[in-house]
């Protein structure tokens, strides 16, 4: 069953054209990794799928369902609000720089989206944040009361990835999770996104790590100046890369 | 001691504390309001938000008070008169002065208020939406407890503006401090006496206001290693 | 509405009424004189009052705080009024100056603006990057040196923003003028509107070319600050995969009055 498929996504800032008509799709239980240099476009296309981004051309459907979409002057938006709003709630989404709320404590964080937008009750919420906390290896009881300015950054993005968890989202979306952490914080967050690979969670994921890429995801896409240069499986694509550009990334990345 | 004008004052202080918290109420509101016109999608409402700042920004409050009491007062009666030509109304000079005032530098804070929303990482907006919250229970969680951390040293800044400038509102007759001061003055023959004590009692208002304030507003100064000579 | 009033004492909304400078040329000339002192005034006691010494800072301070903590409305009186009453002051050969309204307008202005700008430099001295000093010192540059070419040229310079809100500020505040019987804009706004019982086309007359003369003195300040404060100006990054940012640069300089919060930069009337 497709758990996510992007139809010839195209996108614009000015006259840079940043995506050439990207397509993708996922299935359930699939992990994609989106690798390639930066000015690509992987971001981009992550942000496309929530639109987060306004495409300027291209289809979005999660699950089967088409998110439902009108030409304005400015590019793609959602024509529904509220089927935008519950598509989201589908999409859980990881940041680069984290994003949590920082006025908020890590409960209220994890606790938001389930309780302001899918309408669960307080209680209810709670014990699912306890839940997902424990699940990104967090002790609930003693980080439920501090501030994400309190935290690492380890700690800080595994919070954001339990806020995700939370919504029980069909596909989780990461954009970079790695990349703003320091060196010996990465590996923390990589170990809880195997384990969610290894549960079935479908992913989508961009990511500078070449090690996640090739031993956790069950397809990767290259990107190069926004067009889709070589996609497979992570054996074909690592090992067996036909395309030259892709040589020389794996090259410059793999050093 | 006050050769019994101790009363006036008094009162006088305590409208003048009226009128500046009166009006900041109104400015707080308009600000508010006007930020997130300014910072709005929409191109008109960008403007008519500029447009009214600029002007709030662009005279003298003590000007800007005198054409909107004057002048409105007459508009008022122009627009009673065509119902009711006996009619003739007045606006109390308490109203007309919070309503004024909170006019005013409601468009001075609503720069307070757009500098202070955009200093909200947008991180934290983008997570909002991401997760499906509704534009609505983002602004109003998300945004603007964040925003008022920003906010809060030029909110405290413009109480203490607004406390001064109920000053001019003596102008126009209402019975604060300064107008008040001024009467119990002329009255004894020991205006410079008055006067003072006039200036006394701002300060003290002044003094209080930061104290207070100082508690709230240390939570959000950065530290930074200081120069001095 | 009928403008004619207005253009039929355009003089006198200008420029003169024949005898004395009056309208927004008085106006002018205030904002002038009285931002002119203060400056002159200030930079002295921002010295003073960044320095260590509380010998120094304490009387500064004081100055600074009784000056900031009462409304010029006030200030004014008790120059013009006040001191009219003390028999020490009419006796003496101050009394000269102090009894006219012009002279009283000019010293209210300028204490008060000496106030406020006194605490922005200060406020700018005291974040002058450390490491500025450290080297000049380390250079050999005697202190006086450091003053005259690191501190105080850096200082002033940041302060650029901030004070040329303060001299909008001394603008506006000059129509307090009006209070003490001086013709300034506004005092003819006034007494246009009284002769002939005009509540409208006087002020806006008044709103008009304050906010005329506004407009202009921002934009003096807006080229003074590409010229000397270029070097903070923010270059423009190339867009990378994270940062949506929508160009919201704290140190850009906003084409309206900037509205700093911290101490010594605040929003007075």
């Amino acid at each position: 069953m497709s758990a996510l498929e992007l139809t010839n996504i195209h996108k614009c800032y000015g006259d840079h054209e940043v995506l050439k008509g990207v397509s993708l799709s996922a299935s359930r239980g699939d992990v994609i990794s989106i690798i390639g240099s930066s000015g690509s476009g992987k971001s981009t296309l992550l942000r496309c799928i929530n639109l987060l981004e306004r495409p300027d051309a291209g289809s979005i459907s999660v699950g089967n369902e088409a998110i439902r979409l009108k030409q304005t002057p400015n590019g793609l938006v959602a024509a529904d609000r509220r089927q935008l709003e519950r598509m989201r709630t589908r999409l859980g989404m990881v940041f680069q720089h984290f994003n949590l709320w920082a006025h908020l404590t890590v409960l209220e964080n994890v606790m938001m989206a389930p309780m302001r937008v899918q309408g669960r009750s307080r209680a209810e919420a709670r014990d699912c944040a306890f839940e997902v906390l424990r699940k990104v290896k967090l002790d609930p009881q003693k980080v439920a009361n501090a501030y994400p300015a309190h935290l690492s950054g380890g700690q800080q993005q595994r919070v954001a990835i339990a806020r995700a968890l939370a919504v029980d989202p069909d596909v989780m979306l990461f954009d970079e999770p790695t990349s703003a952490l320091d060196p010996e914080l990465v590996g923390e967050v990589l170990a809880v996104m195997k384990d969610l690979a290894r549960e079935g969670r479908t992913m989508v994921v961009v990511t500078h790590e070449m090690g996640f890429a090739k031993e956790v995801s069950s397809g990767v896409v290259f990107l190069h100046q926004g067009k889709v240069d070589e996609q497979g499986d992570p054996g074909e694509v690592f090992g067996n890369c036909k395309s030259d550009r892709l040589k020389q990334f794996l090259r410059r990345a793999l050093k | 001691m006050f050769y019994g004008y101790g009363d006036a004052i008094a009162t006088g202080a305590v409208v003048t504390m009226k009128v500046a918290f009166g009006s900041l109420l109104v400015a707080i509101l308009l600000g508010f309001a006007t930020a997130i016109a300014k910072t709005s999608r929409y191109a008109v409402l960008r403007a008519c938000a500029g447009g009214y700042t600029g002007l709030a920004r662009s005279a003298p409050d003590f000007v800007w008070l005198l054409f909107l009491y004057y002048g409105g007062q007459a508009a008022l009666n122009r627009i009673v008169n065509l119902f009711d030509p006996a009619r003739a109304i007045e606006i109390d000079s308490f109203t007309a002065s919070v309503a004024i005032l909170g006019i005013i530098y409601g468009g001075y804070l609503a720069e307070t208020f757009r500098g202070a929303i955009i200093s909200v990482l947008p991180g934290q907006i983008e997570a909002g939406y991401a997760f499906g919250l509704k534009r609505s229970t983002v602004t109003l969680r998300i945004l603007l407890p964040q925003m008022m951390r920003f906010a809060l040293p030029g909110l405290s800044n413009n109480w203490l503006v607004l406390v001064k400038a109920s000053a001019i509102t003596s102008m126009v007759s209402l019975n604060e401090l300064v107008f008040l001061a001024s009467a119990a003055g002329r009255a004894t023959h020991h205006v410079l006496l008055f006067f003072c004590v006039a200036g006394g009692v701002y300060l003290a208002i002044t003094t209080v206001s930061l104290w207070l304030l100082r508690g709230l507003t240390h939570r959000y100064s950065m530290g930074a290693r200081e120069v001095a000579l | 509405m009928n403008f004619t009033i207005v253009l039929e004492n355009i003089r006198l909304f200008l420029w003169t009424n024949g005898t004395t400078t009056t309208g927004l040329l008085l106006t002018l000339e205030l904002l002038s004189i009285s931002a002119l002192s203060g400056v002159l005034l200030a930079l002295p006691l921002a010295v003073m009052r960044a320095s260590r010494s509380r010998w120094l800072s304490d009387p500064v301070r004081l100055f600074t705080y009784v000056f900031r903590g009462t409304p010029l409305l006030v200030q004014m009186y008790v120059i013009y009024y006040g001191l009219a009453e003390v028999d020490l002051i009419r006796e003496s050969w101050l009394w000269v100056f102090l009894r006219e309204a012009y002279i009283c307008a000019w010293l209210a202005f300028s204490l008060n603006t000496a106030a406020y700008t006194c605490e922005i430099i200060a406020g700018s001295i005291r974040t002058t990057p450390v490491g500025e000093l450290e080297a000049a010192a380390a250079l050999g540059m005697s202190r006086w040196s450091q003053l005259r070419f690191v501190l105080l040229p850096g200082a002033l310079r940041r302060a650029l923003p901030a004070y040329s809100n303060e001299v909008i500020f001394t603008l506006h505040g000059t129509a307090l003028a009006s209070g003490i019987t001086l013709l300034d804009l506004a005092g003819v706004a006034r007494s246009v509107s009284m002769r002939y019982a005009a509540p409208y086309e006087p002020y806006i007359a008044a709103l008009v070319l304050y906010g005329l003369s506004t407009f202009v003195l921002l934009q003096m300040f807006r080229f003074a600050e590409r010229r000397w404060l270029a070097h903070v100006r923010p270059r423009s990054t190339s867009g990378t995969s994270g940062s949506r940012s929508r160009g919201h640069d704290p140190a850009a300089i906003f084409p309206i009055i900037p509205f700093n919060t911290e101490e010594g930069r605040d929003v007075r009337s």
